[in-house]
C-alpha cells in the first residue's frame, strides 16, 4: 500500500526523498509530501536529506500509516490546477481521516502519537489526541485505568486527598 | 435555545450551544467503542509514555470534569493536569442526566471550585449557565471570580448571559481588570461598565486582540475609551445589536477589521482607523420585524487609508456617506466622494427596486479600483426559481459577462432541463471555436447547479442563427426563437 501510494507520487513531480524506518523499509516520497512532516521539513531546509531520512523511533507498519497520511494530504498542494479534482479530494480527506481515526486502538493508537509527535506533523497529531481524549471522555477514573491499563501509584489515602480537593469533578 | 443566543454563539469561537452539555456525544462515542477491545491492548500502559506536552495537549481536549478527574489517575497525570491550561466551558458543568431542572448554584459551585483548584494559566474560561446565576445574585460572586481570572492570567474569556434569564445586569467593572486577555466576548448583558475612571491611554488591556460585544449596549464614550485602552486590538465586532447603539464611532489606531454583525444602528462611523482593512456589514438580523421599515444605518468611511474590503452595502438600509458627503442617486463622482483602497466590495440588492438599483451604480462609482465584486440579489426570480425549464442563449462569444450570466441561470433555475449555448459563427477577432468551448467548461462540469432534474442537458452548438420570417411564422414549432 505504501509503495503503490510513494508510486503515485512519483509523476506529481519534486524532488523525492527516502524515508526508512526502524526497521530497515524505505518509502520514497516527494518533498512535499515529507515536507508535512515540521521535522522533515527542517531536515530539507538544511540540506540533509541526501542519503535518505532514518527514523529509528518509527516502526515500518507506523510509518506506512504515516505516508498514506501524508499522501492523502499533500494533495492540496499537488492537485493545485485541477479545481475539480480538488473539490472531489476535500471529501475524501474527511473521509479518510474519519476512517482512519476510527479504526485506531491500542497499542497502534499511542505509537502513531509517538510518531506524529517525533515527526511533528500537527494535524495527525492533533487528531490522534482528539480520538484519545474521545476515548476518556465521559469515563471514571477506574474506566479510564482499565482501558488504557493506566497503573494507580498513589495510595488510597493520596488518593481519596485528591477526589476531596476535586471533588465537583466527582460529584455524578 | 432560541435565534439570538444561537447567533451569538455562533459568532464566539470555541462556544459549544448550551442546550447540550459537554461530553455527552463523545462520552457515548468513546464508551461504545472500547468495551473488552482496548484489554487486550497488550495490558501496557503505552498511555503513560506519551511525553507530558501531548498529555496535556489530551487534557486540553476533554471536558473540565473530564480533565480534572484525570489527576487520580497517577501523580504524573496530576501534575499534568496542572500544568495543562485551563479550558472551562460551564455547560460542561451541568448534570449529564438533563434532567428537567438545573440546580445553578451547584453549577457556580463548581465554577467556583474549578477555579480555585487549577493553579493557572487558563487558556480559555466561558461562562453563561454560571454567569447568568451568579450576575442575578448581585456583583460579589462574578467580582470573585474575575479577580481570580486576572490572577491566573486567563486569555480568553466569555461571559454571556442566557437570554431566556429573566434580568439583565451590567458586569462588575473587573473586568476592565482583566489585563491578560486576548479574547474577550461579553454578550446580553444590560450595558457595558462605565470607563470613566480608566486613565485614557492606560493598558487596559495590552494584549487584547478580539473584543465582540454581542447585544449589550457601550455608551459611546465608553468604547472610545477601551479602544483607546487597547493598543493590539485587531478585530472589533458588534453582535446582534439592534434597538441598542444609537451611534457606534469607531477611533483606533490598531483595528483591522470591524464587523457589524446582524447588527444595527442609527449611525456606524469610522472615523479614524488608519489600519482598518476590512469592514464588514451584515444585516442578516434575527429579530428585524422589530425594526422600523424605514430604518437606515447612516455608514460613515473616514479616514480608512488601508481599507480593502467592504459589505454587505445594501441600498435599502444603508446609507452611504463618504468624507462628510452622503452618496445619492445622482452624486457625481469626485476625488472626495471616492475610497480608492477598496478591492472586494459586496453588495445586497433588489433588483426589483429601481431606487436600488440606481443606487448600486451610484455607489460602484465610489469605488473605482474594485477587482472582486459579490451581488447579492434578494429578491428571487420567481420564473427562474420555479418554472423555467429551457434556456437559449445565442451568439455567445465567450466573455466573462456572459459567463456570469449563464453561471446565474444554472445557480438559480431549479427545473431547468435544457440549456443550449450557440457559438458565435466567428467572424472577426473573436476565439475559436474550441476556445470558446473550453471557456464553457468550467460552467459545464459545475457541482453548483440549482437544477435537480435527471435529464438536464446542455447543447452546445456551432453555427449562429437561421432565425427568419418563415421559422417565427411556423405555428408547428413550440419555440420559433430556438432555431
Amino acid at each position: 500500500m505504501a509503495a503503490a501510494a510513494a508510486e503515485a507520487t512519483t509523476d506529481g513531480g519534486g524532488k523525492m526523498i527516502i524515508l526508512i524506518s526502524a526497521d530497515g523499509k524505505r518509502f520514497e516520497v516527494t518533498e512535499a509530501v515529507a515536507s508535512q512532516s515540521q521535522l522533515i521539513s527542517n531536515m530539507i531546509e538544511d540540506d540533509c536529506t541526501e542519503n535518505g531520512v532514518r527514523l529509528p523511533n518509527v516502526d515500518g507498519d507506523i510509518l506506512t500509516m504515516v505516508v498514506d497520511y501524508c499522501n492523502m494530504h499533500a494533495g492540496d498542494a499537488a492537485a493545485a490546477g485541477d479545481t475539480m479534482k480538488a473539490s472531489s479530494t476535500e471529501e475524501e480527506l474527511k473521509k479518510f481521516d474519519a476512517e482512519l481515526v476510527q479504526a485506531l486502538e491500542n497499542p497502534v493508537l499511542f505509537k502513531l502519537i509517538l510518531a506524529a509527535n517525533f515527526l511533528n506533523i500537527k494535524s495527525l497529531l492533533d487528531m490522534t489526541c482528539q480520538r484519545v481524549a474521545d476515548m476518556m471522555s465521559g469515563k471514571t477514573p477506574e474506566q479510564m485505568r482499565e482501558t488504557f491499563s493506566i497503573e494507580n501509584d498513589f495510595t488510597p489515602e493520596e488518593e481519596a486527598a485528591i477526589r476531596q480537593e476535586n471533588a465537583w469533578a466527582f460529584d455524578d | 435555545m432560541d435565534d439570538i443566543m444561537r447567533a451569538i454563539f455562533a459568532c464566539i469561537p470555541g462556544m459549544r450551544s448550551p442546550a447540550s452539555p459537554g461530553g455527552c456525544l463523545s462520552a457515548a462515542f468513546g464508551g461504545g467503542d472500547d468495551d473488552g477491545e482496548e484489554g487486550e491492548g497488550e495490558g501496557e500502559d503505552r498511555i503513560s509514555r506519551l511525553p507530558d506536552a501531548v498529555l496535556s495537549s489530551i487534557v486540553s481536549r476533554l471536558p473540565v470534569k473530564d480533565g480534572a478527574r484525570t489527576a487520580v489517575l497517577s501523580p504524573r497525570w496530576r501534575r499534568v493536569w496542572a500544568s495543562t491550561p485551563l479550558v472551562l466551558d460551564d455547560a460542561d458543568l451541568l448534570p449529564d442526566d438533563d434532567g428537567p431542572q438545573i440546580f445553578w448554584r451547584d453549577v457556580a459551585d463548581a465554577v467556583s471550585r474549578v477555579l480555585a483548584a487549577h493553579p493557572g494559566p487558563f487558556r480559555c474560561v466561558r461562562l453563561t449557565n454560571a454567569c447568568s446565576y451568579a450576575g442575578s445574585r448581585g456583583a460579589a460572586a462574578l467580582s470573585r471570580w474575575l479577580g481570580v481570572l486576572a490572577a491566573k492570567g486567563v486569555q480568553e474569556l466569555v461571559l454571556v448571559f442566557l437570554h431566556a434569564w429573566p434580568v439583565r445586569v451590567e458586569p462588575p467593572a473587573d473586568v476592565l481588570r482583566v489585563s491578560s486577555l486576548r479574547r474577550l466576548y461579553l454578550g446580553l448583558w444590560r450595558s457595558f461598565p462605565d470607563t470613566e475612571h480608566l486613565r485614557p491611554g492606560a493598558d487596559v488591556f495590552p494584549n487584547l486582540v478580539e473584543l465582540g460585544i454581542c447585544r449589550t449596549d457601550i455608551k459611546a464614550k465608553d468604547l472610545d475609551r477601551l479602544l483607546q485602552c487597547s493598543p493590539a486590538l485587531e478585530t472589533l465586532a458588534f453582535v446582534v445589536s439592534y434597538n441598542t447603539q444609537p451611534n457606534v464611532r469607531v477611533r483606533s489606531r490598531s483595528l483591522r477589521c470591524v464587523l457589524f454583525w446582524m447588527s444595527i444602528a442609527e449611525e456606524l462611523a469610522v472615523v479614524v482607523a488608519p489600519r482598518l482593512e476590512r469592514l464588514i456589514l451584515w444585516n442578516g438580523c434575527p429579530c428585524t420585524r422589530r425594526v422600523r421599515r424605514d430604518f437606515r444605518t447612516r455608514v460613515k468611511i473616514g479616514y480608512t487609508p488601508e481599507l480593502k474590503v467592504l459589505g454587505y452595502l445594501e441600498p435599502r438600509i444603508h446609507v452611504l456617506e463618504i468624507a462628510n458627503t452622503v452618496i445619492e442617486a445622482g452624486t457625481k463622482p469626485s476625488p472626495g466622494t471616492m475610497v480608492p483602497t477598496v478591492k472586494v466590495l459586496a453588495m445586497k440588492v433588489r433588483f426589483g427596486v429601481r431606487q436600488e438599483a440606481k443606487m448600486l451604480l451610484s455607489f460602484l462609482r465610489c469605488f473605482p479600483n474594485v477587482e472582486t465584486l459579490n451581488i447579492m440579489d434578494v429578491a428571487p426570480v420567481e420564473c427562474l426559481k420555479a418554472h423555467i425549464k429551457k434556456v437559449v442563449f445565442k451568439n455567445f462569444r465567450g466573455e466573462r459577462s456572459e459567463l456570469a450570466f449563464l453561471r446565474f441561470v444554472l445557480e438559480r433555475a431549479q427545473i431547468l432541463q435544457t440549456l443550449v449555448v450557440v457559438l458565435t459563427d466567428g467572424d472577426g477577432d473573436h476565439a475559436s471555436q474550441e476556445e470558446l468551448g473550453n471557456r464553457l467548461k468550467p460552467l459545464i462540469y459545475s457541482t453548483h447547479r440549482a437544477s435537480k432534474c435527471a435529464e438536464f442537458f446542455i447543447f452546445v452548438r456551432c453555427g449562429g442563427t437561421s432565425w427568419s420570417f418563415r421559422t417565427a411564422s411556423d405555428l408547428s414549432r413550440s419555440d420559433p426563437f430556438d432555431c
